[in-house]
């Protein structure tokens, strides 16, 4: 008997990605965002939700997709050290259950910039999930700002 | 009420309630020995002999010292806990209560005797002493009087204590240790005689509560969001135009205007709260070590947040003991040194840009840095080549490191070499900053700068570019708006650096849409037109800025811990339209501006990184020669590979094929034209007969090597990171400074890719 787990489940540049469904806060409609100059370009910027300052993450700049210029992105609110970060993708879709004995762990061939996001994939009946690693996505270093600057400039 | 008898009153309260948690604790620990109980019993009597201690209650701190000392040989169990000694330390609650209630009724101890309770208690601390007798004094004679004295009660109830405490007396005097029915026996009075202490401290309780920090957080934020509401509602009413509506929602204004306003108070306290125990601790400690301290206090009225309060009050004692242990020497030592034998400790606080400032400064010797650097050697937290390359400031601030003391000894005032790193981490953590001054023999002035986070703060918001920020107004000296038509008082140029004339003194400018590199939306970009200048620690400077929009009261939040590196936001806030709003950090902008000098914060991490950041010397902390060679190039040299700048005439030059040569230093040096090897589009240096050309003069394997550049830019010392890739040959990175791209160039492998001719000529 295999354990089961549910993930709610996003579309980012066509690929299906999930997380635990117990980490997601809560899961909103395109917000306005308020840039921050001089941040990376993981971030989009700075969301009010309900008086608690959100810290929007670009999920297409940070994992080395083509970015879109659309703002119309969905946003999975998470908490985590007491801050909130909203993970912002193309679309939502629904929560999956699935069964621990279907992971397997990424590819060694995928790129390095996706693949230190990626805990593992799920296969799914006609396609792939792929598991974020929250802790991962919110330790990497191309979130301090440093870095975005030269990204910018060369 | 004065300060003291707020803090009294504090202790009442909290005394009232750490008592009855006591009694019961008590009662427990006759059925259980439970390690727990005990210890717990035992910190709440210390906290009550500490509080008492600070107050001044001498009777009660000794009455509570003795029943302290009854509970730590429990605690280590060399005593075993037996009903007389559960008596011994009820009766000693029951005198604390006496004192206590004395205390609120006549702000005196009262003239109770406790020194047959102390007796008792300490005869318990002797094992196998037969300490009926003193049990039973304790009990009835002495406590009684006392409460005749100091209370008015009803007279059935002070009857019943004393009746009820009769059979104690008889039972301890049987001296039959049954455990197994002493509980019931002894807490049977016990009970009767908290029933009228508890009425008497209840007047003082109901008058406050005591409620949990988050609650209050929470109800400043679900304020803050009332305030945004509100907003939106005025701006609805004054559309629909509806009177009645706009009755309503101005009434609504009102109230929730008070409402925040009350909210906040609930937070904001005198920070004299925490300096009230300086005083007595300053005393202590100096006659302990032997000193003269005269402390001063200004400012104490100086109100901040109880968050902060809390947060500052160990760093701040902490700070205080260490004025008093290292920096205030001995009256001989100050004879000696031409001072007065009475040292100065001077504690101030006040409101500056936004922040309360907290100075702590001593007129005592100072630290001395060959003693830190010493010190630095001996702990093994750097090495000597390290230290010779710091500056007195960043030597200055390695007293922050973890495990660094520089007193000669441990005392037991401070010295533990725990401190100053906690000290530090404590007051960075709540977005603080620590700086250091310290003149050997005149003393250290230790400035502590706290920030106003969950303060509603008043500001001005500002766009840029099309974005809108928002400056708090300590900062704002003055508005200014540019008229297009008028030449004189505009914008001025020293170099490409704009300048203002204001108030006859020329005042740098920063546009904030290019220092934060943002760019309109609009295809027609408006000039910035608006100058606000500001004032940033000592200096003063223009923001130019697109327009200027209104002011507003704004609740600062703390800026997401991951964007706090970027440096120049102290925070955000949340505007009328439900937007959030970034909070200009006016300093960090002078100092990304360049307006202030950059700190190189040596803190304890960039410490720990300091080995990896040395041997990458070129690129990081070290001196870096700015120079461009054409094209708006930016190229940066380490200092080191540099000997000298020389400016050679046109005419001095004479060209060869693919380099120039000029006399130098009785030789001969090759010079190059650095646009060329590097290949810069329109590289070339611009040479015309009259200009004198920029020469890098570079050490190359014992031979002077010449690089014409178009302009020496400036020597800049700060750690840069370096992310880009090599560009070309003889280019190790490329990273930013001050703002632009650059080239790091190695002039050793430059020079050795393109100099093969070089050993021809010697």
């Amino acid at each position: 008997m295999s354990l089961e787990l549910s993930y709610a489940t996003f579309v980012i540049d066509g690929k299906l990605f999930g997380i635990l469904i117990q980490d997601v806060q809560e899961i909103l409609r395109p917000l306005e965002v308020t840039k921050v100059p001089l941040a990376s370009l993981a971030f989009n910027g700075l969301i009010n939700l309900r008086g608690n300052i959100v810290l929007a993450i670009n999920m297409r700049q940070l994992l080395g997709l083509p970015t879109l210029e659309t703002s119309n992105c969905m946003n999975i609110v998470l908490k985590l050290q007491d801050e909130f970060y909203s993970l912002q993708v193309d679309s939502v879709a629904d929560v999956v259950v699935v069964q621990q004995s279907d992971f397997e762990i990424p590819p060694e061939t995928l790129p390095s910039e996706t693949k230190r996001f990626i805990s593992g994939t799920y296969k799914l009946d006609n396609k792939l999930l792929h598991i974020l690693d929250i802790g991962q996505i919110l330790e990497d270093k191309s979130l301090s700002h440093k870095e975005k600057q030269s990204e910018v400039l060369i | 009420m004065s300060e003291m008898d707020e803090a009294l009153a504090e202790f009442l309260i909290e005394c009232q309630e750490n008592l009855s948690r006591m009694d019961l604790e008590l009662l427990q620990l006759e059925k259980s020995t439970d390690p727990e109980l005990v210890k717990s019993i035992f910190r709440v009597m210390h906290t009550i002999k500490g509080s008492a201690g600070f107050l001044g209650l001498s009777k009660l701190e000794k009455l509570t010292h003795a029943a302290e000392n009854l509970l730590s040989k429990i605690r280590d169990g060399s005593v075993k806990p037996t009903a007389l000694i559960t008596s011994a330390l009820l009766s000693a609650i029951d005198g604390t209560r006496v004192i206590l209630s004395s205390l609120e009724t006549n702000q005196n101890e009262g003239n109770s005797d406790s020194d047959t309770i102390i007796k008792a208690l300490n005869n318990c601390t002797q094992p196998n002493v037969i300490i009926s007798d003193t049990i039973a004094n304790t009990y009835t004679p002495e406590i009684k009087p006392a409460v005749a004295q100091t209370l008015v009660f009803p007279k059935d109830a002070t009857s019943s204590f004393s009746e009820a405490a009769t059979p104690v007396t008889e039972t301890v005097k049987s001296a039959t240790l049954v455990v197994e029915k002493s509980p019931a026996v002894i807490s049977a009075p016990k009970e009767k005689i908290e029933e009228p202490y508890r009425e008497v401290a209840s007047a003082l309780s109901d008058s406050s509560v005591r409620i949990p920090v988050d609650i209050l957080d929470k109800l400043m934020s679900l304020a803050s969001e009332l305030v945004l509401s509100r907003n939106q509602l005025l701006q609805c009413s004054t559309r629909l135009n509806d009177s009645m509506l706009q009755v309503a929602s101005r009434q609504f204004n009102l109230v929730t205007s008070e409402l925040q306003e009350a909210l906040m108070k609930t937070r904001m306290q005198p920070i004299s709260n925490v300096w009230n125990k300086f005083p007595r601790m300053v005393r202590e400690v100096a006659f302990k070590l032997g000193k003269q301290i005269n402390l001063q206090m200004q400012g104490a009225d100086t109100e901040l947040d109880k968050t902060l309060i809390e947060a500052i009050k160990d760093p701040l004692t902490h700070l205080v003991r260490n004025s008093i242990d290292h920096g205030i020497e001995s009256p001989e030592v100050r004879s000696r040194a031409n001072k007065k034998p009475e040292g100065t400790l001077l504690l101030r606080a006040y409101h500056e840009s936004g922040r309360v400032n907290i100075v702590i400064s001593d007129d005592g010797k100072g630290i001395d840095l060959n003693r830190v650097k010493a010190k630095a050697l001996e702990k093994q937290l750097l090495s000597s080549d390290q230290l010779s390359q710091m500056g007195d400031n960043s030597v200055l601030q390695l007293i922050f490191l973890p495990g660094f003391s520089t007193a000669e000894k441990i005392t037991s005032v401070s010295g533990r070499g725990v401190g100053m790193d906690v000290v530090k981490n404590n007051i960075e953590k709540i977005g603080g900053m620590i700086d250091i001054q310290s003149e050997v023999n005149k003393g250290t002035t230790i400035h502590l700068r706290i920030p106003l986070t969950l303060a509603i703060i008043k500001a001005l918001s500002i766009t840029a570019a099309g974005q809108s920020f928002t400056i708090p107004q300590t900062h704002i000296t003055e508005l200014l708006r540019l008229k297009d038509d008028i030449k004189i008082g505009g914008i001025e140029y020293v170099h490409e650096t704009p300048v203002f004339r204001f108030r006859g003194k020329l005042i740098p400018l920063v546009n904030l849409a290019e220092l934060l590199q943002i760019k309109g939306q609009s295809i027609i970009q408006a000039q910035p037109n608006h100058i606000v200048i500001l004032q940033a620690e000592d200096r003063q400077f223009g923001l130019l800025v697109d327009a200027v929009k209104d002011t507003n009261e704004i609740v600062v939040k703390p800026l997401p811990s991951r964007l706090k590196g970027v440096g120049c936001f102290a925070g955000v806030t949340i505007m009328g339209d439900g937007l959030v709003q970034l909070i200009l950090d006016v300093s960090g902008v002078a100092r990304l501006g360049r307006v202030l000098p950059k700190i190189r914060d040596l803190s304890i991490k960039d410490l720990a990184k300091q080995d990896e950041i040395l041997a990458d010397k070129q690129t990081a902390g070290e001196g870096l020669l700015l120079v461009s060679a054409g094209a708006e190039s930016q190229i940066a040299i380490a200092l080191e590979q540099v000997v000298r700048l020389e400016e050679f005439k046109e005419s001095q030059l004479e060209k060869t094929s693919d380099m120039s040569l000029v006399q130098y230093r009785e030789g001969i040096m090759p010079v190059y034209n650095l646009g060329n090897i590097l290949g810069i589009k329109g590289g070339v240096v611009t040479v015309d007969k009259a200009r004198k050309i920029p020469v890098v003069v570079h050490n190359y394997g014992g031979k002077y090597v010449g690089l014409a550049v178009e302009k020496i830019l400036d020597t800049v010392y700060e750690s840069i990171k370096i992310n880009g890739e090599s560009t070309g040959l003889g280019i190790k990175k490329t990273g930013v400074v001050s703002g632009k791209i650059t080239e790091f160039v190695d002039l050793g492998v430059l020079l050795a890719s393109t100099v093969k001719k070089l050993e021809v000529l010697s």
